[in-house]
């Protein structure tokens, strides 16, 4: 009766507007208020939020169908409704969205931060607008929630990032701003066409799904939508910002940007590019295709020469997300070479879904463990560590797991994706399946040769013997991260149920032709 | 019958009987007593909105004095709206002008006559009162410039803009005048009848003159071609004068395209489309790369109010198809954006201590955290990022040009607006992330008051809600139209 009654509340919205209304109280009313409580408010908020999410978890039925959806008309005139609603590729990323948030707010508990207030409640109006941008249904919901996103990062990056962070800041800015304004052209286009073919036009994505268009306009629309998501994923040559994003950032900061915001792009992917525009994808796919192999191979050689870990780290995420990319859209190019099932081509997507989640955790694993080092020494820099592991040997131990992890050693959540887009390689082209599996050499290369030179060896920086060990809310947050990444690695198959009928969905309307 | 045509024009009757009075009374009143001038100057615009909601009520639509004036509900709601903001902007600039010793009878009675000359125009029905009411508008707004003769920047804006004021009336008067020797009248209605027939339609000289009206007009907008005046008079003018140009015009002229183009000229649109179309392109490009370079705030924001007229005028280039509304509606947010801009400006001036360089502002956010949250928005607004007004408004233009298959100018203008990002993020970088420096004059002088103060405030929170839910502006628009 009771979960009937929760059930019936619009429990997205919540998600949405409770860490914003509580993150501008906190800034009105609790400047004053003292870190301690401003840490266990935020805290209060972002688990109150993991709860509903995990609700919506237990309550989620396997269908295509989009659930828990809300529907209020809100600006009528311009034909934007405020449209929610969740299937199997959001809700498996509204989770990791408010699992990440919940961590983030554990591990700076430690941290010694300047305007605490303002910190915590960037982290969660950025916490809503990204979770609304996950449960839009509505693409002019999607697009607000999608730029909207972009002020607090900016200012998270700008107000508490390193000594270059104005011009990270900017460029951060700047790029994706660039690539949002192009999806705004792509939708207001998309709005235009349906105006012209629907007696009641509308911004909603289950419209423009069912939109007919010719191939031009499929490839004018593509390029925008393409641009936009790649600048967030990013893909290799749209790449740049993502570095100099990561190495100013905070921590806090990094692993949000790492394991949340660049799933935006794979999401967007999955929610415009290949369901509305499928015969221009099927076109570029082999393009496509090409640039994620060179930033699987050549960011990753990109990485083994990298002298900060942050930017190591960074660039070894733009070598994962890669694996996102060819997983998407190698299921584009399946259908036209595999006369099978559902159950060939579903796998590049899944993988890449799975990618995505498995990703979220290791690479904020990673940059959590680089901020550890980082609090200790003040400097990012490789070569100013070396036999870390002789003052926090529980560190090490976590480090090297989440390392092993990045890699994808089997057993780790790291492996099934990659395994599944390798897989699915095989049925395209094997030359695809050799440079994709290079990733596992050149990962195994630069993450392990950095755990040498940070973890190993004798102790050449005096400061490093002073080093303490975790302490109580890093062991916290590793564990949890180390349980979650195990089991997604040994058991995923809770989270193929989840998806799998949205995929089945998805291909559907992949193959179907739309010309 | 003359009776009630002198009726249906009683708030420019007013707004002129007024203006003199405070010109005589200003002679003969004491320095102290000066905010007697103010009062009635505020009184008269109160009372003008009061005669203008009834007139509203009586569904006016008119032509007056031969023809020559018209007054229907666009007009009487755009007068509306800028009476409503010239009293805003006498309001807040209290404080400042009489810390430049500005506070005087002179003052008063030029915005009055600037007013004026506005309404003038909007309600203008025929060639011989648009000249009239532009003449008005830049004589004014030229003197206003000059007013504080201490300063020398003043007085180089006030003479750019004359003698380049004059250059384009002549322009106009030109224009005028050819399209009298084609069409034999200057009365917009016979005009609009005349321009029916196909054959005149591309007569040369009819479209010649077209263009030489079009570039006296855009003159006053301050669009490309004819945007060298805009930085210096931003610069050199006292900041409520700044204000004043930076706004009130923009509705006026908004206004008085909306009757040339929809409504008499629209026969000619394949001559005025490119035109218009040109230098939007002109406008947004020029004005958005001029304005990186610059380090003072106020000509910056001159360089930005170009690139953002630019964004305008795209709106007017498929108003006849679209409707006007996204123009309005730009307009409106592009004139609260501005206006909330110059008073932040006008905050950290006083007695001609201008705060006016871009890192006077350095570190602001320690020091005063809700007024840089203010400042934020507004400028968020400017780059046009939801959730605030400016989206609403850049969506609007940027959605009536899609659907009319202008969607190359659309990547244009957007790509455009990223860079225009950049001059916007600085101010927001200078004043987050930069740390304080110790000898700025910020806040230590204030150029506004209490009540000033709280009307940013309220500019910001409004832009901010208006980016939430934007319907009330919408439904004003609409009111207008």
């Amino acid at each position: 009766m009771l979960m009937l009654m929760i059930a019936s509340l619009p429990l997205l919205s919540f998600l949405i507007w409770i860490p914003i209304l509580s993150g501008v109280f906190q800034l009105i009313f609790m400047k004053q208020a003292g870190k301690k409580n401003i840490e266990s408010f935020s805290l209060c908020i972002s688990i109150i939020c993991l709860c509903i999410c995990i609700f919506i978890l237990y309550n989620f039925e396997y269908t295509y169908v989009m659930q828990f959806s809300e529907c209020y008309s809100w600006l009528p005139r311009f034909g934007i409704v405020y449209r929610l609603g969740i299937d199997g590729f959001s809700t498996p990323l509204l989770a990791l969205t408010c699992f990440m948030t919940v961590i983030v707010m554990i591990s700076s508990r430690s941290n010694v931060i300047k305007n605490t207030a303002e910190y915590y409640s960037s982290f969660l109006i950025m916490q809503g607008f990204i979770c609304g941008m996950f449960s839009a249904s509505d693409a002019m919901i999607f697009y607000i929630f999608f730029e909207s996103l972009l002020i607090p990062m900016f200012f998270i990056i700008g107000i508490w990032g390193g000594k270059n962070k104005i011009y990270a800041t900017i460029k951060f800015f700047l790029y994706t701003f660039f690539g949002s304004v192009l999806l705004l052209v792509a939708i207001i286009y998309l709005y235009i066409l349906t105006e012209a073919r629907y007696e009641n036009p509308s911004f909603s994505l289950s419209l423009f799904r069912s939109l007919k268009l010719n191939i031009s306009e499929q490839i004018w629309l593509f390029w925008a939508f393409f641009i936009a998501f790649a600048i967030k994923v990013p893909m290799w040559p749209f790449h740049t910002w993502l570095p100099d994003a990561h190495v100013e950032a905070p921590t806090g900061g990094s692993v949000v940007l790492a394991a949340i915001t660049l799933k935006i792009g794979g999401y967007g992917f999955i929610r415009f590019l290949l369901p509305i525009v499928p015969d221009a994808s099927f076109i570029f796919s082999n393009m496509i295709i090409c640039i994620s192999l060179i930033a699987i191979v050549y960011i990753g050689f990109v990485a083994l020469m990298q002298k900060d870990l942050k930017k190591l780290i960074a660039y070894s995420s733009i070598s994962h997300m890669g694996f996102v990319t060819l997983g998407l859209f190698l299921s584009c190019l399946q259908p036209h070479y595999v006369v099978g099932d559902f159950r060939d081509i579903s796998m590049g997507i899944e993988g890449a879904m799975i990618q995505m989640i498995s990703h979220g955790f290791i690479s904020g694993a990673l940059f959590l463990c680089v901020g550890v080092l980082y609090d200790r020494l003040k400097t990012k820099l490789i070569k100013n560590y070396g036999g870390v592991i002789n003052t926090m040997p529980v560190f090490a131990t976590f480090f090297l797991f989440f390392a092993l992890a990045n890699i994808g050693l089997p057993g780790t959540s790291g492996f099934v994706g990659e395994f599944l887009i390798i897989l699915a390689t095989f049925k395209v082209n094997i030359l695809y399946t050799f440079l994709a599996s290079t990733t596992l050499v050149i990962g195994s290369a630069y993450m392990l040769w950095m755990y040498k030179r940070v973890m190993f060896g004798n102790i050449k920086n005096k400061a490093i013997f002073l080093f303490h060990d975790l302490n109580i809310n890093e062991k916290i947050v590793f564990t949890i991260l180390t349980i979650f990444i195990i089991c997604l690695g040994l058991w995923p198959s809770p989270l193929f149920n989840l998806m799998h009928e949205s995929v089945n969905c998805l291909i559907y309307h992949i193959i179907e032709c739309k010309i | 019958m003359i009776v009630q045509e002198l009726l249906l024009v009683l708030p420019e009757i007013v707004i002129s009987i007024m203006a003199c009075l405070i010109l005589i009374l200003g002679a003969f009143l004491k320095k102290k007593d000066n905010y007697i001038i103010y009062y009635i100057c505020l009184f008269t615009n109160m009372s003008i909105i009061y005669i203008i909601n009834i007139l509203l009520e009586y569904n006016i639509d008119d032509k007056i004095f031969d023809g020559s004036i018209s007054i229907d509900n666009f007009t009487l709601m755009l007068k509306m709206i800028i009476i409503i903001f010239a009293s805003i902007i006498i309001i807040c600039s209290q404080k400042y002008i009489s810390g430049i010793s500005l506070y005087k009878g002179e003052y008063f009675t030029l915005v009055m006559f600037a007013i004026l000359g506005m309404m003038v125009l909007i309600s203008s029905w025929n060639f011989l009162t648009l000249y009239l009411g532009l003449e008005l508008l830049s004589l004014s707004l030229c003197v206003l410039i000059s007013l504080s003769r201490k300063y020398f920047h003043a007085q180089e804006a006030a003479i750019k803009y004359f003698i380049m004021s004059s250059v384009s009336s002549g322009l106009l008067l030109f224009g005028i005048s050819l399209i009298y020797g084609i069409t034999n009248t200057i009365d917009f209605s016979k005009i609009g009848l005349i321009l029916n027939n196909t054959e005149l339609q591309n007569n040369m000289i009819l479209k010649i003159g077209l263009i030489f009206i079009i570039s006296g007009i855009i003159f006053k907008f301050g669009a490309v071609p004819f945007h060298m005046w805009v930085p210096d008079v931003y610069h050199g003018a006292p900041v409520p004068i700044t204000i004043l140009i930076s706004t009130l015009p923009k509705i006026a002229i908004v206004g008085i395209f909306y009757k040339l183009f929809i409504q008499v000229f629209h026969n000619m649109s394949h001559v005025w489309c490119y035109l218009i179309m040109l230098v939007s392109i002109a406008s947004i490009f020029f004005g958005n790369f001029i304005a990186i370079s610059q380090s003072n705030i106020k000509r910056m924001l001159a360089y930005s109010a170009i690139a953002n007229i630019g964004f305008i005028l795209s709106g007017t280039l498929v108003s006849i198809e679209h409707g006007y509304i996204p123009v309005l509606f730009y307009t409106i947010i592009y004139i609260l954006n501005s206006f909330g801009m110059f008073l932040v400006i006008m905050l950290f001036s006083y007695n001609g201590l201008e705060s006016e360089n871009i890192n006077d502002f350095k570190g602001l956010w320690q020091k005063k955290p809700f007024l840089s949250f203010i400042i934020c928005v507004l400028l968020f607004s400017l780059i046009g990022i939801p959730p605030t007004a400016g989206f609403y408004a850049k969506f609007l233009i940027l959605r009536s040009l899609v659907e009319s298959g202008h969607v190359a100018f659309v990547i244009f203008a957007l790509i455009m607006s990223v860079i225009g990002g950049f001059y916007y993020l600085n101010i927001i970088r200078v004043i987050f992330f930069e740390k304080q420096i110790s000898n700025i004059n910020v806040s230590i002088n204030y150029g506004l008051s209490n009540t000033g103060f709280y009307i940013l405030i309220v500019n910001g929170l409004c832009i901010l809600c208006f980016g939430i839910v934007p319907t009330p502006i919408l439904k004003i628009c609409m009111l207008i139209l």
